[in-house]
C-alpha cells in the first residue's frame, strides 16, 4: 500500500511540475507578444510624423503614403487578434520601407536633422520588431515541442494547451534597410 | 591597420632589426645563465633526493618541486630586463606602427572593477592582475584591452588553503553599436558540447534565464544567459552570431562575451602570453615577429568584424 502511495506521489508530482513547465513556455510566448504588440505601437506613433514632415515634399509619392497612413489606421483598431496584428504589420512593412527608401530621393528631406533622426528610430524599431518576431517563433517552438512531446503531451492533452502558430518572417523584415549605405547614394 | 607582407618586412628590416639583435644576445645570454642555473640547482637536488632515499622511505617529490620552484623563479628573475626591453623598444614601436592613434601602458591594466561588472566570471575575485594595456579608438568605437589573470581562493578537504585561475587571457572592453538595458551574457556551451541535449537540459537547472537562439551552429559552441530574450534576439541577429562564431574558431580559444550596461566586454581565454616574448624562441625569425602583430589585429579586427562602428541605430 505504502509503494503503492509512493509511486502515486511520484507521478503527482512530476505531473505538476510537467504542468508548471507548459503554463511557463505558454507565458512566456504571450509575453513576447505582447513585446511585438508594444514595439509595433511605437513603430505605429512614428508613422504620424515621417508622414507630416515628408508629404509637403513628396507629392509624387501621395499614393504611397496614403496607403501608410490607412495601414496604420487599420492597426490602430481594437479588439484584433494577433494573427491579424501580424498580418497588418507584414502589409505595412512592404510599404513603409518604399517610404522610407523613396525619402533618399530627395536632397532636402534626407539633409533634415529630425527625418534623419527619425528614420534612425523607424531602423531601430524594425531591427527590434524582427528580433521580437524570432524570439516568439523560438518560444513558440520550445512550447510547441512540449506539448508534442511524450510523456508532457498527455498533460497538454488533458488541459487543453493549444498549439500556437510561428510566425513567418517576412523578408522586408529579415533585412532591414541600410539607412547608412542609403544616404551614401 | 592591416599592415602587407612587403611593408611590415620593409619595417622589420630597417626599422627594429638592429635593436632585435640586441635583444636576441641579450636572450642568449639569459639561455646560458638559465643552463647554469639549472645545473646549479640541479646537481645538489640530486644528491638530496640520493641522500633522502638512502636514509628511509619518503618518495624526494619535494625536492624535485623545489628546485623546479627555484630554477622557475629564477629563469623569472632573468627574464625581467629583457621583458620590459622588448616591451619598451618593441612592442611599443609596433602598437604605434598599427595604430599610432593607440596608447601602449605595459604595466597597466583593465580595470578590475570592469572585469567584475561584467558579469562573466562572478562577483568574488580574489586576486587579480593584468599586464600589456592598450587603449584608443578604432573608428568612433572605443576600445581597451589587457592580459588579465583572474584567481579565486578555496580550501580544500583538509582546510589547506588554494587558488584556481578563474580566468587567464585577453580581456576586452568596447561599446555596442545598439542600445540596450538587459544583461546578455554568451559563454563557451560545453555542457551540451560534451553531453549533448542532456547538456541542454542540464542548463535548465543553472538558475539563469537560459535563451535559446535560431542559429544551430552558434547553439552548439555557446549557450545564452540573458534577462530579456527579445533584446537577446535584438543584439545576436544572425549576422553577429555568424561572426562571433568565426571568431571562436579563428581565436582557437574559450570566447566569453558580455553585453551590459551599454558595453561590450570579450574575454578570450588564451592563457594572456599573447604579448609575451619567449626565451626559447629567436624574435630574429621573421614568423615570430609577425605572430605578434596578427594577435593584435585579431583583436583590433573585432570592432570591424563586428561592425561596431556601424550608427544606423538611434545610438550616436
Amino acid at each position: 500500500m505504502t509503494q503503492f502511495l509512493i509511486a502515486v506521489a511520484i507521478v503527482a508530482v512530476v505531473g505538476i511540475l510537467i504542468y508548471n513547465t507548459l503554463v511557463a513556455r505558454r507565458n512566456q510566448c504571450d509575453n513576447i507578444f505582447a513585446s511585438i504588440d508594444a514595439l509595433l505601437k511605437k513603430r505605429y506613433n512614428l508613422i504620424p510624423n515621417l508622414v507630416s514632415l515628408v508629404k509637403e515634399s513628396m507629392a509624387y509619392e501621395k499614393g504611397l503614403l496614403e496607403k501608410v497612413t490607412a495601414l496604420r489606421a487599420k492597426a490602430m483598431q481594437p479588439d484584433l487578434s494577433p494573427e491579424q496584428k501580424i498580418a497588418i504589420a507584414d502589409e505595412l512593412a512592404r510599404p513603409l520601407h518604399g517610404l522610407m527608401v523613396a525619402v533618399e530621393n530627395y536632397p532636402e528631406l534626407k539633409a533634415s536633422e529630425q527625418i534623419s533622426q527619425l528614420m534612425r528610430s523607424l531602423n531601430e524599431i524594425e531591427e527590434q520588431i524582427a528580433a521580437a518576431r524570432r524570439a516568439y517563433n523560438q518560444a513558440v517552438t520550445d512550447y510547441n515541442n512540449a506539448r508534442q512531446m511524450f510523456p508532457s503531451s498527455l498533460i497538454a492533452g488533458w488541459f487543453s494547451f493549444e498549439s500556437k502558430p510561428l510566425f513567418e518572417i517576412p523578408e522586408e523584415v529579415r533585412e532591414n534597410i541600410d539607412v547608412q549605405e542609403l544616404l551614401k547614394r | 591597420m592591416n599592415l602587407s607582407r612587403s611593408a611590415l618586412l620593409d619595417y622589420y628590416y630597417d626599422e627594429l632589426y638592429p635593436e632585435l639583435v640586441e635583444l636576441e644576445a641579450e636572450r642568449r645570454k639569459i639561455l646560458k645563465w638559465a643552463a647554469a642555473l639549472a645545473l646549479i640547482v640541479a646537481l645538489p637536488a640530486i644528491w638530496l633526493s640520493l641522500q633522502t632515499l638512502k636514509i628511509g622511505s619518503e618518495t624526494p617529490l619535494w625536492i624535485a618541486a623545489a628546485a623546479a620552484g627555484i630554477f622557475g623563479f629564477g629563469v623569472n628573475w632573468l627574464m625581467l630586463s629583457y621583458r620590459r626591453r622588448f616591451k619598451r623598444r618593441i612592442f611599443s614601436k609596433i602598437v604605434t606602427k598599427i595604430d599610432p592613434s593607440l596608447l601602449y601602458l605595459p604595466t597597466g591594466t583593465i580595470d578590475r572593477t570592469l572585469f567584475t561588472v561584467s558579469g562573466l566570471f562572478g562577483d568574488r575575485i580574489d586576486h587579480f592582475s593584468g599586464r600589456d594595456l592598450i587603449r584608443g579608438e578604432i573608428g568612433k568605437t572605443p576600445i581597451a584591452f589587457s592580459s588579465v589573470k583572474a584567481e579565486r581562493e578555496y580550501r580544500d578537504a583538509r582546510g589547506r588553503e588554494h587558488r584556481r585561475v578563474v580566468f587567464a587571457g585577453t580581456f576586452i572592453v568596447t561599446e555596442f553599436h545598439k542600445s540596450f538595458s538587459h544583461t546578455t551574457l554568451v559563454v563557451p556551451d560545453l555542457a551540451e558540447k560534451y553531453l549533448g541535449v542532456f547538456g541542454g537540459w542540464l542548463q535548465t537547472f543553472s538558475g539563469k534565464k537560459v535563451v535559446r537562439l535560431d542559429h544551430p551552429g552558434f547553439e552548439k559552441e555557446f549557450v545564452v544567459y540573458a534577462d530579456d530574450p527579445v533584446e537577446a534576439h535584438y543584439i545576436l541577429t544572425p549576422i553577429i552570431m555568424e561572426k562571433i562564431l568565426a571568431l571562436r574558431h579563428r581565436t582557437g580559444s574559450n570566447l566569453y562575451l558580455s553585453f551590459r550596461l551599454n558595453k561590450l566586454f570579450i574575454a578570450i581565454e588564451n592563457g594572456g602570453d599573447w604579448f609575451e616574448p619567449s626565451l626559447f624562441r629567436s624574435l630574429l625569425r621573421f614568423d615570430v615577429f609577425r605572430g605578434y602583430i596578427e594577435n593584435l589585429n585579431q583583436i583590433l579586427s573585432i570592432v570591424e568584424e563586428l561592425n561596431l562602428n556601424r550608427r544606423i541605430w538611434s545610438k550616436e
